[in-house]
């Protein structure tokens, strides 16, 4: 379990996104701050690594064919050892009302894309905290 | 009840009146007056057989006169011989004459002299009743004999001296007779006796005398007479000398009746006269007959009113019920009545057609009027249709729009940061500066996505304000904390002012008030080169409140300020290369303003500044009890 205040260096990070470009740049964005990461390009391969990698945060996309964010986020909070890890959407619908459908579904954060990597960390801490 | 009935009982009720009236005139009137007039003619019927007794009287006496007044006679008197040629003369004349039955002569003492008895029927001279010759001593007999004092001749009228007729009862026999005295033929006396001569009132007598007057009537003795008893008093009590009773026998019947006096003025005899009521019963035919006549013509009277007004109002009007009924029972407003003639019942069907026609016709429009509405509705409902699934369309264009470019851009963005950051390893000079351009750029682009996505959900209809109350001036603060970095960096004075009249808490949508204020700041810090720029909120009337941005930048051109709050509209195409910017946020802000009520207008000099009014209505929050 990783909080708020947690190093960065702690935080194992499962990141799912279908598309290559934004899967890669946040990998290496979470990477260059020291946290360990791990990828998949589809939904139902990140649920599968769940439970080889263990991470202690998963950030996902929404829109992905198949398993979406929404399925990936149900799934997860259906596997007991893993229920109640924090998830965060990183997604590119940022219309009104879009953060709050996300925040009520049980997300534990939620981040529009195009994210700024200089405050990147704190947006991410600041959806923990307010777990807490 | 109907109108048929109504009248029928109507005329019926007025002829029934107009009978009874008729009648009961008729029967008071009429009936009454022609009594009269019968009573009348039963009194004259009286008179006239009291005339004929008088007149037969009269022979009776003028007879024995022209046997009295007779020297013949006066000698026979002075030697009354039985043989005489005076008295054998008497009794040849007597035998002749039908009309009489008593002849006696006496003398100045009432002495009977001679007499006989003419029995008319068996033509036989018959010696006289004892009675007879009493009669003669009754004294106004024997005064007519003995009268003495004869006047002179000469001077004397013939009937000047005394006479006298009358009725008297012979056993129980009325007879009539007449008395003279027995004188000279010169009418000389003294008289030597008088001369009576008779007529027995009976059978033949009395016929004879009916016979004369042509009037039913009997004359009887008073014992014997049939009379009424209340006519019989009547007669008996009267103090008249004749008097006259006439008694209603029975409908066709009238009865007369009067006395008879004997001599002596003892009533004896009762003449009746039985006058048949012809007035009365032909007064009463007529009567009957009027009232027959006048029942007979009601009845036809009304028979014939009634079948005219059938045939010229009530089948009409039933005929016109009808087909007005058949109208409401078919809903059929095309059908029209039948007009008969030219009268009122023909102006009613008249009108009611013209109403029909009228009623028909705005129905008709009616009808299409509602037609034409529903097909309005329908053509509304498709249009709002379309218009809810053009704008889900758009709402749903824009989400989808925004999701495919931000996800490149997360992509341009996030690289170059990483780059810029060292995540690739050391950059040259000129590595450096092109990536600062490619994230530049990348920033302007989500500022253009953000701005075009803001104006169209603005112009969509999709924005809704968050009106809640806040603190204006602790809301002023935070925005200048947010924006002061920007003035700092091109060292210009930046003043916010609230004046104190502004109220603390008012009531807006914080957030894009806040978008509002920071697109007018942000730009008069953009243009503006030197100097500074003000913030002023004041509270100038009670319904608003004002927002003003002045700055002492390079300003609008007159001709500018017209479509500077246009879209992509900024005061000319260099100032886009010059001063960057999307030229939506004056249009976003006009929008936003719009929303809120407010509105905004720009005072500019080229060269020496520009100043954004914004005016909104005050709102201030709702003092809770």
């Amino acid at each position: 379990m990783i909080y708020a205040n947690s190093d960065v260096s702690e935080w194992v990070v499962l990141i799912i996104d279908d598309d290559p470009d934004n899967l890669d740049v946040a990998e290496q964005t979470l990477d260059f701050y020291g946290a360990t990461v791990h990828i998949a390009q589809d939904g139902a391969s990140g649920l599968t690594m769940i439970p080889t990698v263990k991470p202690n945060l998963v950030i996902t996309d929404i829109s992905m064919p198949e398993v979406d964010g929404w399925a990936v986020l149900a799934r997860i909070r259906a596997m007991p050892d893993f229920a109640t890890i924090p998830i965060i959407a990183l997604t590119a619908h940022a219309m009104v009302g879009d953060s709050e459908r996300g925040l009520e579904a049980g997300f534990d954060g939620y981040l529009t894309k195009p994210f700024n990597m200089e405050t990147i960390i704190t947006d991410i801490q600041a959806c923990l905290k307010s777990q807490d | 009840m109907s109108i048929r009935i109504k009248t029928l009982l109507i005329a019926a009720i007025t002829l029934a009146s107009l009978f009874l009236l008729m009648a009961i005139a008729s029967n008071v009137i009429l009936l009454e007056s022609f009594d009269e007039l019968e009573q009348e003619k039963a009194e004259d019927n009286i008179q006239q057989a009291l005339s004929v007794l008088e007149t037969r009287k009269d022979v009776l006496q003028q007879h024995a006169a022209s046997w009295s007044v007779w020297d013949d006679a006066y000698n026979f008197m002075a030697d009354p011989a039985p043989d005489s040629a005076y008295y054998v003369a008497l009794q040849a004349e007597a035998l002749s004459l039908s009309d009489k039955n008593l002849f006696i002569l006496a003398d100045t003492h009432g002495e009977v002299v001679a007499s006989f008895q003419h029995n008319i029927a068996s033509g036989e001279i018959l010696s006289i009743p004892q009675a007879a010759n009493d009669l003669m001593q009754q004294p106004a007999i024997v005064s007519i004999a003995a009268h003495k004092e004869i006047g002179d001749a000469n001077l004397m009228t013939r009937w000047r001296y005394r006479t006298m007729t009358g009725v008297v009862m012979l056993h129980g026999k009325p007879t009539l007779i007449g008395v003279t005295p027995i004188l000279t033929s010169q009418v000389g006396g003294p008289s030597r006796g008088a001369i009576l001569f008779g007529r027995f009132l009976d059978s033949t007598e009395i016929e004879q005398i009916r016979q004369t007057v042509h009037l039913d009537m009997d004359i009887s003795p008073i014992a014997s007479a049939k009379l009424p008893e209340s006519v019989r008093d009547d007669l008996l009590n009267s103090e008249a000398d004749t008097p006259i009773a006439v008694y209603h026998l029975d409908n066709n019947t009238l009865g007369s009746y009067t006395l008879v006096r004997d001599i002596n003025e003892q009533p004896i005899l009762v003449i009746s006269v039985r006058t048949p009521r012809t007035i009365y019963q032909e007064g009463r035919e007529t009567i009957v007959f009027f009232l027959g006549a006048l029942l007979a013509f009601g009845f036809v009277l009304i028979l014939g009113g009634g079948w005219l007004m059938e045939r010229l109002v009530l089948s009409r009007v039933t005929r016109l019920s009808d087909d007005v009924n058949r109208v409401a029972l078919r809903r059929d407003l095309s059908e029209r009545v039948i007009v008969n003639g030219e009268d009122e019942i023909s102006h009613l069907s008249n009108h009611i057609n013209a109403m029909l026609e009228s009623v028909e016709l705005s129905q008709a429009e009616l009808r299409a009027k509602e037609e034409r509405l529903q097909a309005q509705n329908l053509e509304l409902e498709h249009a709002r249709l379309r218009a809810e699934e053009s704008a889900r369309l758009k709402s749903a264009f824009l989400a989808s729009m925004s999701h495919e470019l931000r996800t490149p851009l997360n992509a341009i963005i996030g690289y170059s940061q990483l780059m810029l950051r060292g995540a690739g390893g050391t950059l040259t000079e000129k590595h450096s500066n092109n990536l600062e351009r490619i994230y530049a750029n990348g920033q302007h682009l989500l500022t253009l996505i953000n701005d075009v996505l803001d104006l169209a959900k603005i112009e969509a209809g999709r924005t809704e304000l968050l009106n809640q109350p806040f603190d204006i001036r602790g809301w002023a603060d935070e925005l200048q904390r947010q924006t002061q970095g920007l003035a700092d960096e091109k060292k210009l004075t930046y003043t916010f002012v609230t004046e104190d009249n502004m109220p603390q808490i008012i009531v807006a949508d914080r957030e894009r008030l806040k978008q509002v204020a920071l697109n007018l700041l942000s730009n008069a810090i953009k243009f503006t080169k030197e100097g500074g720029v003000t913030l002023t909120i004041s509270h100038p009337a009670p319904t608003t409140w004002q927002m003003v941005v002045k700055d002492t930048g390079i300003g609008i051109p007159a001709h500018a300020q017209e479509y500077i709050f246009d879209q992509f509209r900024q005061v000319d195409s260099t100032s886009t290369r010059e001063y960057g910017g999307t030229g939506l946020g004056l249009a976003i802000v006009h929008n936003l303003l719009q929303l809120m009520g407010g509105t905004i207008r720009v005072n500019s000099q080229v060269g020496e500044g520009s100043t954004f009014i914004i005016t909104l209505p005050m709102t201030v929050q709702e003092s809770q009890s």
